[in-house]
């Protein structure tokens, strides 16, 4: 079983590495290509004396090569795939080599340790002591962002004061001083989406931003509004709330969770870059549980984001939810493997009635009204284009309902020339207004319409 | 969608402008802080709107594209994929040849990313028309700016007339090349309708396209081009005359020279011995038919007069005449004082036949190189380029014989023609002249120590000329492994290896089937 050439190209960390990732893939740079079930692995002579070896474990993928790039993978992994994937022949199905057999192993002892590490863990005294030393931390920072938030509703208040009609003719770096100050006050949720407000309003040059910009200014303060009663919300809603803030829930808190165990189907991924922090959101969704699971991860300053699951691919395994009142976002457990990269054609399924898809999105509303974009896998909807609308793209229901295409989605034609005007599965997010599709499954196929990598 | 009218003005102007009573609508049911009451009664309201959202009802379905008579196959679209991601780039006008020759048309998820490039490249749009298939029409027919790019080609009969009557001097030298593939008489019709009226400039402009289709039927109207006043004209008519065969032009210059020309027979087994005399006058006829025109040798005057009617008379009428081969041809005008200008002349005749589609092209210029007698490089640098007026077929022909003849002479021009050729979009030679130019290239490595700049070159000339159906002869004839000045050849000799099995696997992605 392999990747595609196309989801392995996406495991690059940008453009370049894929595009140098393609010229490595080729039999001449290599000898001593082998793989068994478990792993790839070969020689690539680069500029130095001995050749790099490059190894894959296939169920992660992970990636290791001794070639001295910072990036990762690194082209030679990319490059040592996509071979695979073009001309599997040529790899020798043997035993591995010793350099091969001793990462593989020391992968294996890692995850032990690391789940032995967790065990210990969650033994009750471990907890009350993380507990104790959490909670001073806790208290000290409840303060500084009580500050900060002090600084946030003057602001706020002074906005409603001016109105929006005349923002645009003030220095768009106000915004940026807000949100370091909501940094400086450890409120880093905030701070984020102050920031990309201000992007949103100083770069966006579509009409009737103000709307837009207005609701997100009236989420801030409902945010901020919650966070003053905080003590009087239902548990998941303090969840939220604090996250929407910017507290991070400990990873091994959240592993400390029950877990679930399902069939995983990547559906889709979202990537976005907010100056700085580059993060990407990988949707999944059990095939049994149907419940939806949200991976996210993060690339800071040269740091690149880490490979994301590859859409269309199935994994198996058990997922962590962060607590919180609709729980979405996850984190892996140890066991989650990939287990089928492209299954390719999967049995019919009932077209979507987005009657009841709404009904889901009001009752998640409902128990988070936080909530900012929700998922939606919509079975047989047509792709229709309508010109000179605001919103020219359409996904038509079966029925003949309709929802708008959000004015961000770049990929319309994309979508267009996959449906042909034919019914095929969008997945993507209800963004409260409009529809965002993040990719498309059709003749067996998952096509990535992510627009926000390079 | 929209909010309350009071709730939007006072979100636009605020608060300080148009005063806003939180006690209406739905922000009765809050209890706001006192200063964000707006902000407030907006959540509320967006909250609201966001889960009571319903979706607009009884869209009608769109009109959906036909399907496809042939799948393009998954490994073809793999090697697609690369090529748009900017790898073996150029091989991009291959694939697309390729995929039309097989009937097969452009994936749908590399449509868009492909009808894009195409809309900055005149020659990538001229590819993929034929292989848009039905998906590619179906879309371009939804998108203005690129119906507007992938129009229908030249072959549309209005639009050349349209060009004809009111387009640049370009476009109507186009049209009136697309008239004359189409309907010879007519087009000339057409032209000769207008001649009186047309700038100088323009008259030496479109006579040159009348090579298209070029017939007798022509001759009346090109001989009395050769009255024109403008001397652009007067030696296009003449160059279109001397390519025209049995044309009187021709003719005029055979007999002129037969007259100058004395052949003695020598005995059996040995050529006849020519001796030739000067031209004494240029009358006034023959200046009419270009004698002392040009002279771009240096030659003496009288000289270029013969060199001049030389060019006007093709090469087999000298074979016929004196009962020679090309190469007799050949070796009787070198034993002559003034061989270097008759060859010369003969030459430039080589490359006019050419030009008329002359089954024996082929021979003269393989007879040129292939000569025995010594110092028989062409004067002419345009003598490879000249070549490439051969049919395909001929082109390989003369390439292969160049490049095997003994004395060595044509591999030079057979280098600057194999050059040449990749132009010509995707051109392939024939797997034995591939093993020679191969065998030159790798000779070639072996007289120099490390590659010269033109080196880079070659070895892409190479790789887009070389046949990929058998490969095994890529690894054959290099120098040894031992061989001291691999480590300066070594990358070169990677890339040409690597970007022939590149365009081997990319032949091969439309037959072979992954799945």
């Amino acid at each position: 079983m392999s990747l595609t050439a196309e989801q392995i190209l996406a495991l690059a960390p940008d453009a370049a590495s894929a595009k140098a990732g393609t010229g490595q893939a080729s039999l001449s740079k290599w000898s001593g290509l082998g793989g068994h079930a478990q792993a790839l692995w070969g020689l690539c002579q680069g500029s130095g004396k001995e050749p790099y070896r490059a190894q894959i474990d296939l169920a992660g993928p992970a990636f290791k090569c001794n070639c001295p790039s910072r990036k990762f993978p690194c082209k030679h992994g990319i490059g040592l795939y996509l071979l695979y994937a073009r001309d599997s022949a040529a790899f020798k199905e043997t035993d591995a080599p010793q350099w091969v057999s001793d990462w593989l192993q020391s992968r294996e002892e890692r995850s032990e340790k690391k789940a032995a590490k967790e065990a210990e863990a969650s033994t009750p005294e471990a907890i009350a002591a993380r507990e104790a030393s959490q909670q001073k931390r806790q208290e000290k920072r409840q303060g500084n962002v009580e500050t900060g938030l002090a600084v946030l509703d003057a602001w706020l208040e002074d906005l409603a004061r001016e109105g929006l009609a005349t923002l645009r003719s003030k220095p768009s770096k106000d915004w940026e001083a807000m949100a370091s100050r909501l940094v400086d006050t450890q409120a880093a949720g905030l701070a984020s989406r102050v920031r990309r407000l201000g992007l949103s309003i100083y770069g966006g040059g579509n009409d009737g931003w103000e709307l837009a910009a207005a609701r997100e200014l009236a989420q801030l303060a409902l945010v901020r509004q919650a966070y003053a009663r905080l003590a009087s919300l239902p548990e998941g809603l303090q969840h939220e709330v604090r996250s929407a803030i910017g507290w991070a829930t400990g990873q091994e808190d959240v592993l400390a969770q029950p877990g679930i165990q399902d069939r995983w189907l990547v559906l889709g991924a979202r990537t976005q870059e907010d100056g700085r922090v580059g993060s990407c959101a990988t949707y999944l969704r059990g095939e049994s549980s149907g419940r939806w699971a949200v991976l996210l991860q993060f690339s800071a300053g040269s740091m690149a984001l880490p490979p994301a699951p590859p859409t269309g691919a199935i994994y198996q395994g058990t997922v962590h939810y962060y607590p919180a009142a609709v729980p979405l976002r996850v984190v892996f457990a140890d066991d989650m493997k990939l287990l089928e990269a492209a299954p390719g054609p999967q049995p019919a399924v009932a077209a979507t009635e987005l009657a009841s898809e709404f009904e889901h999105y009001a009752q998640a509303l409902a128990a988070n009204p936080f909530l900012e974009s929700w998922p939606m896998a919509l079975e047989q909807v047509t792709p229709v284009h309508e010109a000179g609308k605001a919103l020219p793209w359409s996904l038509r229901a079966a029925n003949g309902d309709a929802l708008p295409v959000d004015a961000v989605f770049r990929q319309g034609w994309q979508l267009h020339a996959l449906a042909g005007g034919h019914p095929l599965r969008v997945f993507g997010l209800w963004q409260g207004y409009s529809f965002l599709p993040l990719s498309a499954f059709i003749d067996g196929r998952s096509f990535n319409l992510d627009g926000g990598k390079g | 969608m929209q909010l309350p009218l009071n709730l939007h003005k006072a979100v636009l102007a605020g608060t300080s402008r148009v005063p806003f009573d939180p006690a209406g609508g739905l922000a009765a049911a809050l209890q706001p802080l006192a200063g964000q009451s707006l902000w407030h009664a907006l959540a509320a309201q967006d909250l609201w709107q966001r889960a009571g959202f319903l979706p607009a009802a009884g869209m009608a379905p769109p009109e959906g594209a036909g399907s496809d008579a042939a799948a393009c196959p998954r490994a073809a679209e793999d090697i697609l994929q690369l090529l748009m991601r900017g790898m073996h780039a150029n091989l991009l006008p291959t694939w697309l040849a390729l995929a039309h020759a097989k009937g097969v048309s452009v994936p749908h998820a590399c449509l868009v990313p492909l009808l894009e490039q195409g809309m900055g490249k005149p020659a990538l749009r001229e590819g993929l028309m034929p292989v848009l298939g039905e998906r590619g029409r179906w879309l371009v027919a939804q998108n203005p700016e690129w119906s507007a790019k992938y129009a229908a080609s030249s072959d549309d009969a209005v639009a050349v007339e349209l060009a004809w009557n009111t387009g640049s001097p370009p476009q109507r030298a186009a049209a009136l090349r697309a008239m004359r593939s189409a309907d010879p008489a007519a087009a000339l019709a057409s032209l000769q309708s207008g001649w009186a009226q047309e700038a100088a400039d323009l008259r030496a402009a479109l006579l040159p396209c009348l090579e298209v289709g070029l017939s007798l039927a022509d001759e009346p109207f090109l001989e009395a081009a050769l009255d024109d006043k403008r001397k652009e004209v007067r030696s296009a008519a003449r160059e279109l005359l001397a390519i025209l065969p049995g044309s009187q032009l021709s003719a005029r210059c055979a007999a002129r020279m037969e007259a100058l020309f004395k052949l003695q027979p020598e005995g059996d087994g040995h050529l006849p011995v020519l001796e030739v005399a000067l031209p004494e006058a240029c009358d006034k006829a023959m200046k009419r038919d270009g004698v002392g025109a040009e002279n771009p040798y240096r030659m003496g005057e009288k000289q270029s007069w013969l060199f001049n009617m030389m060019q006007c008379v093709p090469p087999s009428h000298w074979a016929r005449s004196w009962g020679v081969s090309a190469e007799g041809v050949l070796q009787i005008m070198q034993a002559n004082e003034f061989g270097r200008v008759l060859q010369e002349g003969l030459v430039h005749a080589i490359g006019l036949s050419a030009r008329a589609g002359s089954e024996q092209a082929a021979d003269w210029f393989i007879a040129i190189h292939a000569s025995k007698v010594p110092n028989v490089r062409v004067l002419s640098t345009r003598f490879a380029e000249l070549a490439m007026a051969l049919p395909p077929s001929g082109r390989e022909r003369v390439l292969h014989a160049w490049l095997e003849c003994g004395n060595g002479s044509g591999v030079p021009d057979a280098l600057l023609l194999a050059r040449q050729m990749p132009s010509e979009g995707g051109a392939q030679v024939s797997p034995a002249v591939s093993r020679l130019l191969l065998g030159r290239l790798q000779q070639m490595m072996r007289e120099k120590d490390a590659p010269g700049y033109g080196m880079k070159y070659e070895f892409e000339t190479m790789a887009s000329l070389l046949d990929v159906g058998e490969m095994a002869y890529l690894e054959q004839g290099w120098p040894e492994p031992g061989w001291a000045h691999w480590d300066n050849w070594r990358q070169l000799v990677d890339e040409l290896k690597e970007a022939l099995r590149f365009k081997n696997t990319l032949h091969r992605s439309f037959t072979d089937n992954k799945e």
